[in-house]
């Protein structure tokens, strides 16, 4: 996945041993009172959306941020990487309330706060800062390595705003961060983090507590604390600094020792290095940049440890898994653990799908906070004596900060179980498109076959359906064998297949192998992706289905996406699916104003047309982090399917699908559309929505993957069956309702409509349905019929000339070609409604001639022959298209009109299929009453298919 | 739903659909289209009308949304609205004839605290009269104003002001001879109002012995008799027709 791998993608080796855990803490944001008039996001809301760029950090020194969950009364839940150990099983608290730390080496030490600085340092570029280090953050992993953790929360809370707790434990906190809480000034704020280094140093080289206080007593820390502000103010212009100081109070006796110490000794390099970070007045403390350049590290940065950060923070272009780097190479052990090797974020996907769930897991541990948190500290306020105001609190009532770590051995089990010896075997069924009811027609089978040999056209329709000539002679063996066996073909439902944590964990497997491979893989992942994506990587499978290659993120950040400003969509964005947690979340907001605002500049003839929001909101939701990628797709997607429906005057593109879509609704379901043009419900009424943003406008997110998922991999012309397979769905209702019912039946059921059903009657409608019937002049697909002779062009191909849309509105049933009437012709009626000495003058072979005004009594006669599809011959400008009219809403199915009428089969005949000169039957029905009685004529040759017909007709008819 | 908010002690009465509207002959229909600017309130107001609801952030309506309500008049005779809201968005201008073509009402909304609502509102009143049918009822309606009226908490301070005072719309109304009408979709206040008065101002009788003269578009329609085709029931609509 080279071109859509984050750096946690390239650099994450997964889960590298078994003490990795997964733990959970809980908080509740602020209840704001709600401003009525503007409803503003709420603070869940908008910690929901910050966290979201947590979850793409990647560091050796920083646990990894995996997922947020919303639970009971606004809780929310944060997932993280944990480890068992940390700096905080040093600290013990006796039963009087004293603390006690062991001591620790001073090279230990100098290594713990080298990988800390090294956090601090990445996290600070990314303007994160910690504000809340204290020993039980520190985590120690195996393999010597420092990883800090909860250093998301002062970020994810806007600086704290969002909740009513102070983040950080006064024990650890700096004196400016307690009393100026309002300073904003990243420069200086991220020296809190410095601060506390500070004190978790000397605390762990002395043995001692940093505070004389109990633990319990935060009052007196913060009057010591102010103490010590104070002080620095009054000699700050001295160089001695506060430490040197004799009246220090409130400081344990052993500490103030180490910061006063002037002995020169092996550890003169340490005490400079605490006194750096114990500055009190903030504007003369180092950063963790600057520290990291501190003597006291030089034994490390000559011993070369630094080399173990080389890593690719820039995003290589070029990856391959064969490629050994020094770390990847985790040395084998007798028990292969299951998970090892997978991301945390993969890990915890598979939790919940073996039935893993935050809010009952912690339930369970008795760890939900019943009660809104409450401050840790006391709000102070400074007083110009020096004395404060404020609440007094005492720890009980604090915020929780208690982890509990959530159980991965049922996982492991499942998993065992599910890839062991006895494992469930999955067929996935990737011959989706090539399912071929026997005597049925299958025109993408049909298109395969014509396309095969032209792959190296580049044809985007091709490489969709096909994806490349070894896949497509894997599904004909396959379609072969389920032609034979149809029952093979039985498969879970896709909804049941998703929540299966064995199948899921196989497909992930596949799809992550494959996405590592791409864009090499392009074709495969196609070809797998017509079974079904698996969520969880669902937005790059995307991406490589759509083909999106090179450095999209360069391109993106080319375009200016914060100057202009567009009314309509500073109004639209905020009423977008905010039922949806990331796009009702402030950040989601402003992602999908830039993504919109970078799609009008980056395409100048479109113009923002309400319902893009929602189009852009698939992409957007499935690469949250990742604007780039989405706009991408976006910019990919569009073309492809809603070419044009964004211009500025879109009515030519959308009035014609529309009719197009009317017209294949007649040819498939004659009775319902027959049904709905008598109420005059037409297409333009309801459909428009559907088709100018892709469903996005109509269903549901969730609901709308699922569809998406087929329609990336399918025939560009899926979305029209999508469509006719809802109407499908609610026939019954339809037939039975009348028009303002009916309108109303359809508002409501978007949320009922199965969509795997809906597909599946889509793919299966789109597979019998010739691709001329489809014919759009604005179909970027649409490859019109190479005419052979230019110069007769004009007079004799009359029928080439588009059929203007409102006439095809006017006419139900759509066009076909000759060359698609050919491949039908087993499964055909050929009516041909010209006068019955045209007729025998030369025919279709096989055709009924009949008069157009006798439908009614000769209908029976057309049943009875029971074909598939009905195709009326006509000369140009007669009653062709009315018949075919009168048939459809006689309910005969699949009904069209042959372009060009029998023109076309005298021009074009030679090519597919001669003219017919028979001396054809004629059949006389009903009474001899010349009233009541109708005529019609039938082609003589005997039923046979069309090599056979054509031989008969080469000997017979010259 | 409750249906608490749904009866009204005015001489309209909404019914509910499920109930059989006892003495009534058919209701008379009344094609009522919805216009103006986005996002100014259109849908919030046929939303409070049909189902005496309301939601913060409704989505934007694309191409347009068909609803129903009956409405019963002083003399028992039942009024069905067939409301057409429509998409706001200008671009969206093209398809509005085909909403508005054969409308009997409209209503164009503005939002009171956008003065370019109103503009907005004014060229789909001339848009109205000069192309709908001649004898359409038009209301123009004032939406928001619970955004302009004083909070009860006057610690929050609204930073919402009205662009479009009242009497400016009600003489530019009064001049374009169309109803007025200031209303909060989102505290209910004057949206019932709005329809009721429409109500009373159909020319009903006009309308029904227009239904009665026959010149029916279904029956036009219809090409072949075989097919079957029932009236709805005695609830249901009673015939398909939208003119």
């Amino acid at each position: 996945m080279a071109t859509f791998a984050t750096d946690k993608d390239i650099n994450c080796i997964g889960l590298p041993s078994r003490d990795i855990q997964l733990g959970v803490s809980n908080f509740s944001a602020v209840a704001r009172v709600e401003d009525r008039d503007i409803a503003p996001a709420t603070a869940t809301t908008e910690i929901f959306g910050r966290f979201q760029y947590l979850k793409t950090l990647y560091h050796p020194n920083i646990c990894e941020y995996v997922d947020i969950v919303k639970g009971k009364h606004d809780r929310m839940f944060v997932i993280f990487e944990y480890h068992n150990y940390n700096v905080g099983d040093l600290y013990k608290v006796d039963n009087k309330g004293k603390a006690h730390v062991t001591r620790v080496e001073v090279e230990t030490l100098r290594q713990w706060a080298f990988q800390v600085l090294k956090a601090l340092s990445y996290l600070n570029v990314r303007n994160i800062i910690h504000h809340n280090l204290a020993p039980q953050n520190i985590l120690l992993a195996s393999g010597h390595y420092v990883k800090l953790a909860d250093y998301g929360m002062y970020y994810m809370t806007n600086n704290g705003a969002d909740v009513d707790f102070p983040i950080g434990s006064p024990n650890y906190l700096s004196p400016e961060a307690i009393y100026h809480s309002q300073t904003i000034d990243p420069f200086i704020t991220k020296k809190v983090d410095v601060w506390s280094l500070g004190v978790i140093l000397a605390e762990l080289f002395t043995g001692s507590p940093f505070w004389d206080a109990d633990v319990d007593d935060i009052n007196q820390i913060t009057a010591s604390l102010w103490e010590l502000l104070s002080k620095s103010e009054q000699i700050d212009k001295n160089a001695t600094g506060v430490w040197d100081s004799s009246d220090i109070s409130g400081i344990h006796e052993p500490i103030l020792k180490l910061l006063q110490s002037t002995e020169a000794d092996e550890y003169t390099e340490f005490r400079q290095f605490v006194k750096c970070c114990l500055e009190v007045n903030v504007s003369n403390r180092y950063t963790p940049d600057q520290l990291l350049s501190h003597s006291f590290f030089t034994p490390i940065h000559e011993a070369g440890v630094g080399k173990e950060y080389k890593y690719w923070w820039v995003k290589p272009f070029l990856y391959s898994s064969c490629l050994s780097l020094e770390h990847s190479t985790a040395p084998d052990r007798g028990d292969k653990d299951i998970l090892h090797g997978i991301p945390l974020s993969q890990i915890y996907y598979f939790w919940k799908l073996a039935g893993g769930d935050v809010e009952s897991e912690l339930a369970k541990e008795d760890l939900l906070l019943s009660t809104p948190p409450i401050e840790r500290i006391p709000r102070t306020v400074r007083v110009s004596d020096g004395k404060e105001e404020g609440t007094r609190k005492d720890t009980a009532f604090l915020y929780s900060d208690t982890i509990c770590t959530l159980s991965l051995k049922e996982l492991r089990q499942r998993l065992e179980a599910a890839t062991g010896p006895n494992r469930d075997t999955f067929e996935w069924d990737t011959d989706y498109f090539l399912v071929v009811d026997t005597d049925d027609m299958n025109f993408l089978v049909d298109t395969m076959s014509d396309d095969s040999s032209k792959m190296s056209d580049n044809q985007l329709v091709d490489t969709y359906i096909y994806s490349d000539s070894t896949t497509s002679k894997v599904s004909t063996k396959s379609a072969n064998r389920l032609m034979q066996s149809p029952s093979d073909n039985v498969k879970l439902p896709l909804l049941i297949r998703e929540k299966d944590v064995g199948y899921q964990f196989q497909r992930v497997a596949l799809f992550s192998k494959l996405l590592k491979q791409y864009p090499a893989s392009h074709a495969e992942i196609v070809h797998h992706s017509k079974a079904d994506i698996p969520p969880f990587l669902r937005g790059k499978v995307w991406a490589a289905i759509l083909n999106i290659t090179g450095d999209y993120q360069a391109v993106y950040d080319a375009y200016d996406k914060e100057s202009e400003i567009d009314r309509q969509i500073d109004v639209d964005v905020p009423r977008c699916h905010q039922y949806n947690q990331l796009l009702s979340s402030p950040v989601g907001h402003e992602k999908l104003k830039r993504l919109l605002k970078c799609f009008i500049k980056a395409n100048k003839t479109q113009v923002y047309w309400q319902g893009l929001d929602s189009l852009c909101t698939p992409f957007l939701t499935l690469n949250f982090n990742d604007e780039a990628l989405a706009f991408s797709c976006l910019q990919t997607f569009v073309p492809k399917f809603l070419k044009d429906f964004f211009l500025y005057d879109n009515s030519p593109v959308i009035q014609e699908y529309l009719a197009v879509f009317g017209q294949l609704l007649s040819f498939h379901d004659p009775e319902l559309s027959s049904h709905l043009t008598r109420m005059e419900y037409l297409p333009d009424l309801y459909a428009v929505p559907w088709f100018l943003t892709l469903f996005t406008h109509v269903f549901p997110l969730e609901k709308t993957y699922h569809l998406w998922d087929k329609i990336l991999v399918g025939p560009p012309s899926l979305p029209l069956f999508a469509g006719i397979a809802i109407l499908k769905q609610l026939r019954d209702v339809f037939l039975s309702t009348e028009f303002n019912d009916t309108i109303m039946v359809l508002a409501d059921s978007f949320n009922e409509i199965d969509i795997e059903k809906c597909i599946q009657s889509a793919m299966s409608m789109c597979k019998v349905t010739p691709p001329s019937v489809l014919f759009r002049v604005h179909d970027p697909n649409s490859k019109s019929e190479p005419s052979k002779n230019e110069e007769d062009h004009m007079n004799q191909r009359w029928w080439e000339q588009p059929i203007p849309v409102a006439v095809k509105k006017q006419e139900l049933a759509p066009r076909i070609s000759l060359k698609d009437l050919v491949k039908i012709q087993n499964y055909v009626l050929v009516i041909d409604t010209r006068p019955e000495q045209d007729f025998l003058r030369g025919h279709f072979p096989l055709s009924f001639n009949m008069n157009p005004t006798q439908l009614d009594q000769v209908a029976p006669v057309l049943r009875q022959q029971k074909k598939k599809y009905h195709v009326v011959v006509a000369k140009r400008g007669d009653y062709g298209p009315q018949f075919a009219k009168d048939l459809v809403h006689a309910h005969f199915p699949r009904v069209a009109v042959l372009t060009g009428g029998i023109d076309v089969l005298r021009v074009d005949g030679k090519e597919y299929v001669p003219v017919c000169t028979c001396r054809a039957l004629k059949q006389i029905l009903g009474s001899k009453n010349k009233e009541t009685s109708a005529v019609y004529w039938k082609c003589k040759i005997a039923r046979q298919g069309i090599f056979k017909a054509n031989m008969i007709l080469n000997l017979s008819c010259q | 739903m409750s249906n608490s908010g749904r009866t009204i002690t005015e001489s309209v009465t909404r019914t509910s659909e499920s109930t059989p509207s006892p003495t009534s002959a058919k209701p008379v229909q009344v094609k009522l289209v919805l216009l103006g600017e986005a996002a100014v309130g259109k849908s919030s107001l046929v939303l409070r009308f049909v189902n005496n609801e309301f939601s913060e952030n409704k989505e934007p309506t694309i191409g347009a949304a068909f609803l129903t309500q009956k409405c019963r008049l002083e003399d028992n005779k039942v009024i069905k609205f067939e409301i057409w809201d429509t998409a706001g968005q200008e671009r969206f201008h093209s398809l509005a004839p085909m909403y508005y073509r054969n409308a009997q009402a409209a209503v164009v909304v503005y939002d009171v605290t956008k003065a370019a609502s109103l503009d907005k509102a004014k060229s789909w009143v001339k848009e109205l009269q000069r192309q709908a049918n001649p004898n359409i009822v038009i209301a123009l309606a004032g939406n928001k104003i619970d955004l302009v009226e004083p909070q009860d908490d006057s610690e929050v301070l609204s930073n919402i002001f009205r662009e479009v005072p009242t009497e400016e719309a009600r003489a530019y109304a009064l001049e374009a001879g169309l109803l007025f009408f200031e209303t909060s979709a989102k505290k209910g206040e004057g949206v019932v109002n709005v329809f009721t008065e429409i109500a009373k101002k159909i020319p009903v009788e006009h309308i029904m012995s227009a239904n009665r003269s026959g010149s029916r578009q279904n029956i036009l329609n219809q090409s072949s008799s075989r097919i079957d085709f029932q009236p709805g029931g005695l609830n249901g609509p009673i015939d398909n027709c939208i003119d």
